[in-house]
């Protein structure tokens, strides 16, 4: 059993009855178990639950039940921050860490339905970072540390999701989004991650942070496992009124990763590259990623650079950000919880949130329909956007944030803008820099165009082998 | 208070938009205890006195020392947040809909 293998694999052996469900899940318990700890990676491993799954799958798999479940019998693992029935969710920070649940979120549903086995609640930054931690400690299970390395950050805040797929300890791995949280720990762990369309994936059972910005997406070791699963928990959900607006919009499709990889079913796409986001980068970031463009030329896409508009993306998501996430933890502000947080940062940052001015909140999403309507007609003249991930390796465990890489130069913050659009972005292994950390690009779609994007994606995977790599000392 | 306070904002941000910010402080009872300033404070300061007003029972000096200077930084990040220039028309990017299904 190789705890490494892409969900395909996987399944293919578990069909053909090579191994057992209840084996694989043996496997990944016992390297949770091994690895999980000195990660930072995991808070609980849902043993008992796992084994009942897996069980189950077997018998599935036993009766020949097959047809179109390509996550039966596979195990994974969520960020914290998703509710499930009797099992602690703490949202990553003290003040919840004895929270209990008696139901299921709305994707651990879907995942559970199609007969995934859920092995770990993984870890993540407190309360998914919304009171501006600046420093990698910032979780009672202290810094997530990224297995290529593990001197160095996992990313935030989906920090566990990707240190535990980058280490095979899950298959794959649910995390979550507001502003770069399923991108950067994917490009600081050099795994895949997909943040879907704003509203794609329904948000019922999930912590909210900020309710215009928060999404939820895969993490996993390939793009086509990522459209995989996303293809299961992707869907309308009555109870997350923001997925009915993506899907009675008529728009939102998909399309599955075999037909995707087939050949000659590439979608040539015109690629626009982010004047300014790669130039004063990190050298082995800048050279990865031109790297990357010209496999993407060389696949026959058409590649130019383009001018990204000037409006002040970062200032409008950080008012927003505070203001809906000082309402959302106006609980822990007011009976003084928040001082139990482990980052200094967090516990004032949610105080001075608590004092953004409702003119300010307002005027950040007026000049929010500003930025949507230039991106959208950036959006007319190409079809993806592209960019590094992020402008540096991992950041060091240990020193604030702004105290290293301060010759890093990342340009537009792409990151950034895609959140305020909403708009579907993917990130991709492309190489490695220094300290053997891994380095990212990211693609960017218009709304509701994951179809395109995961095909650039499944197929730039096919000629590059960035995401095979494995970790030393965790194979 | 929290009527206090909302009024305090509102004219803090009143203030802001005509550069003129004339309260200083936030809580009526620490109002009535200052004398009036003739020079206005940056509103920076008067955020934290916000803070202060609101939370003072959850912070120490030393925080409140750190949120007045995080305030200053975020005063100077959010300049050209606020002189983006937008119109009467120009709309939020989330919208109130009445015929929305009753969701449960």
């Amino acid at each position: 059993m190789n705890p490494f293998a892409p969900l395909a694999e996987l399944s293919r052996a578990l069909q053909s009855r090579q191994f057992s469900s209840v084996e694989l899940t043996n496997l990944y318990l016992a390297r949770l178990e091994k690895y999980g700890t000195q990660l930072g990676a995991v808070v609980t491993i849902t043993r008992e639950r796992a084994l009942r799954e897996a069980a189950a799958a077997d018998a599935e798999l036993a009766r020949g039940s097959v047809q179109n479940r390509p996550l039966l019998g596979i195990p994974y693992g969520v960020k914290d921050l998703l509710a499930t029935k009797d099992i602690p969710t703490t949202w990553g920070a003290e003040p919840y860490r004895n929270q209990v649940f008696d139901y299921d979120a709305t994707v651990v549903e879907r995942l559970t339905n199609a007969g995934a086995v859920l092995v770990a609640k993984l870890a993540m930054v407190e309360l998914a970072g919304g009171f501006g931690y600046n420093n990698a400690d910032a979780s009672f299970t202290g810094p997530g540390r990224t297995p290529w390395n593990p001197e160095f950050w996992s990313g935030g805040s989906s920090s566990g999701p990707g240190a535990a797929v980058a280490a095979g300890l899950v298959a794959f791995a649910i995390g979550s989004e507001t502003s770069g949280s399923i991108l950067t720990p994917s490009a600081f762990c050099g795994v895949t991650g997909l943040r879907p369309t704003y509203g794609a994936v329904s948000r019922h059972g999930a912590m909210a942070l900020c309710w215009t910005l928060d999404k939820i997406g895969p993490m996993a070791r390939t793009a086509a496992d990522c459209n995989t699963i996303f293809g299961i928990i992707r869907g309308e959900d009555e109870r997350d009124p923001t997925t009915a607006r993506v899907y009675r919009s008529g728009k939102a499709t998909w399309v599955s990763s075999a037909a995707m990889a087939l050949p000659g079913n590439l979608m040539k796409a015109r690629i626009g590259l982010v004047k300014g986001s790669w130039e004063q980068v990190q050298p082995a970031v800048r050279a990865n990623f031109l790297a990357s463009v010209e496999v993407l030329r060389a696949q026959g896409h058409t590649v130019k650079e383009i001018d990204y508009p000037d409006l002040p993306f970062g200032p409008t998501v950080s008012v927003i950000v505070d203001a809906e996430g000082a309402s959302a933890f106006e609980e822990i502000l007011n009976d003084g919880r928040a001082k139990q947080l482990r980052c200094p940062a967090d516990r004032i940052g949610g105080y001075e949130s608590a004092a953004t001015l409702a003119i300010d909140y307002l005027r950040a999403q007026r000049i929010r329909t500003k930025i949507r309507q230039a991106l959208l007609k950036l959006f007319d003249e190409v079809d993806l956007i592209v960019s590094p991930t992020r402008g540096s390796i991992a950041y060091p465990i240990g020193p604030n944030f702004d105290e290293v890489y301060k010759d890093v130069r990342s340009g537009p913050s792409v990151i950034s803008s895609m959140n305020l659009l909403g708009a579907p972005g993917v990130a991709l292994p492309n190489g490695f820099g220094d300290n053997g950390l891994p380095t990212s690009i990211q693609f960017n779609a218009a709304p509701a165009n994951e179809v395109l994007l995961m095909n650039a994606a499944v197929n730039y995977q096919l000629t590059t082998d960035h995401h095979t790599k494995v970790p030393q000392g965790f194979a | 208070m929290s009527s206090t306070r909302r009024d305090f904002a509102r004219s803090l941000a009143i203030a802001g938009a005509l550069a003129r910010v004339t309260v200083p402080l936030a809580a009526a009872d620490i109002l009535a205890q200052t004398p009036p300033t003739p020079v206005p404070p940056p509103v920076g300061k008067a955020l934290t006195e916000v803070v202060r007003a609101s939370y003072a029972q959850h912070l120490d000096d030393a925080e409140l020392a750190r949120i007045d200077k995080d305030f200053q930084d975020y005063a100077s990040m959010l300049v050209r947040f606020r002189k983006f220039e937008l119109a009467n028309a120009d709309e939020p990017d989330f919208t109130f809909a009445s015929l929305t299904e009753r969701w449960t």
